[in-house]
């Protein structure tokens, strides 16, 4: 194995690097009058959720990479470390990632993890380091399982993995608008993600990639962004606080609440747990689908178009 | 141990410093309810179609109570930074009312959200709003002393 992939993580070794941008993000809007907005309690939060996150995965990571170092001895052929098998690596680290993603929008479990990072209502830098602190309990490390048992050593799906995320910092912002028309066509960009983290009826559950747009169009949940509806930031019902603790487990307590609550029969249990997210017994609440066809129904000159 | 401290010190470092140039460069601008305007903007972003009858402000300019025209009915709106947010009032949301003086603190059934209090004009309008919440929600919301 070579020396690079050991050691510290690679996220760990770009965070000066992510400050400084967030720092020059930070003057440019500044200068430029446009492009972004800031508010500090809600980039103090976010930038705190992504330091917890490093040390909290930090540990429990321990947990996951013992579980894919078990699958590994399982693996019928070891790939050699090479480039080849890198770059093919970093492929299927990105298409496991976006089926990762789509399943923790699709399933509250998952949901409860990845709803901090959707829980700004701002959409810069910063937000990108709003990251999970209960990674490991969500179960998305299972989706890493099938690339270890081809042969994939998990240190370098843990390298792969690393790279993935750094990646996906920079398109966090307001500040680019659109890249060059063959790079929006394949890669994830600021504009592509600015959908996924839109709460617009028509922007819900589109864009899960990380680094290759390309599994969201082979995959149908591609919806390109309009100037004709503008991204709105943030939860269907946006979090009335920034503090840190309540914003980690908030959903974690709201499953909590509405799986123990009298009356209910053990599947309607199951279902508040693993259901999508706004699943409700009695329709008290709204998941995206009725919330895109209540939009519809409001507008119907709309129906048909991406996401509607 | 020494390598967690690698991260969270500079870190802690950068957040503060982060939040300080935010600050210095006047790029937020902190929601303050001093008009209707932010309020019937957010209204209309949540619940698009539906009118507004009338809308309360809390006098400090940090909240207000938002009575719709159709359902969801009565909505609480309440200032985040340089955001808003919004939650619609029920018996099945409100975990308790406490009326004192003008001020009515509002204690919600969500986790996210931090108990409220909405300072009105004087006590008489605070009496009226609380009687009128009330009322919206079948008086099912206990009393509760106030802090």
């Amino acid at each position: 194995m070579p020396d690079f992939l050991q050691g510290v993580p690679v996220t760990t070794l770009a965070s000066p690097l992510f400050i400084v941008l967030i720092l020059a993000e930070i003057i440019l809007i500044r200068v430029r009058g446009k492009g972004g907005e800031y508010e500090s309690k809600d980039a103090a939060t976010s930038v705190f959720m992504g330091v917890g996150s490093s040390v909290i995965n930090g540990i429990t990571g321990i947990v996951s990479g013992a579980l894919l170092i078990s699958a590994y001895y399982l693996a019928p052929y070891k790939m050699p470390f090479n480039w080849l098998t890198g770059i093919t690596c970093f492929v299927l680290v990105d298409i496991a990632y976006y089926w990762i993603h789509r399943y923790m929008h699709r399933c509250r479990w998952g949901w409860a993890s990845h709803v901090i990072h959707h829980s700004s209502q701002h959409y810069n830098l910063t937000t990108a380091l709003r990251q999970t602190w209960t990674g490991l309990i969500s179960g998305g490390v299972l989706f890493f399982i099938p690339i270890v048992l081809l042969g994939f050593h998990p240190v370098l799906i843990g390298f792969c993995y690393g790279l993935n995320l750094i990646y996906q910092f920079w398109f966090h912002t307001e500040v680019i608008d659109k890249c060059p028309k063959w790079f929006e066509a394949i890669m994830n960009t600021p504009s592509h993600h600015r959908v996924h983290h839109a709460n617009n009826p028509r922007y819900l559950d589109a864009n899960y990639a990380g680094v290759f747009i390309t599994w969201d169009r082979m995959f149908g949940t591609f919806i390109a962004e309009r100037k004709d509806d503008a991204p709105r930031y943030g939860l269907v019902s946006d979090l009335g606080t920034f503090n840190p603790l309540r914003v980690a487990v908030h959903e974690y307590v709201g499953i909590i609440k509405d799986a123990s609550q009298k009356g209910l029969s053990l599947k309607e249990r199951i279902w508040y747990i693993f259901a999508e997210p706004g699943w409700c017994h009695d329709g008290g609440r709204k998941s995206s689908g009725q919330i895109k066809a209540d939009y519809v129904a409001l507008h119907p000159e709309h129906k048909g178009e991406p996401g509607l | 141990m020494p390598d967690l401290l690698y991260v969270i010190l500079p870190s802690l470092v950068a957040i503060v410093f982060i939040a300080f140039l935010i600050r210095m460069t006047g790029i937020a601008h902190l929601v303050v309810l001093e008009t209707d305007e932010p309020v019937e903007k957010t209204i209309a972003e949540h619940f698009e179609g539906v009118g507004i009858d009338r809308i309360m402000r809390s006098a400090d300019g940090t909240g207000a109570l938002v009575y719709l025209k159709s359902t969801p009915g009565l909505v609480l709106v309440r200032a985040l930074g340089d955001r808003m947010a919004v939650r619609t009032l029920g018996a099945s949301t409100i975990k308790a009312l406490s009326g004192k003086g003008a001020s009515l603190g509002i204690a919600l059934k969500d986790f996210t959200w931090p108990d409220m209090e909405l300072c009105f004009a004087d006590e008489g309008t605070r009496q009226t709003e609380e009687n009128t919440i009330r009322k919206a929600i079948n008086g099912t919301v206990k009393e509760q002393a106030h802090a």
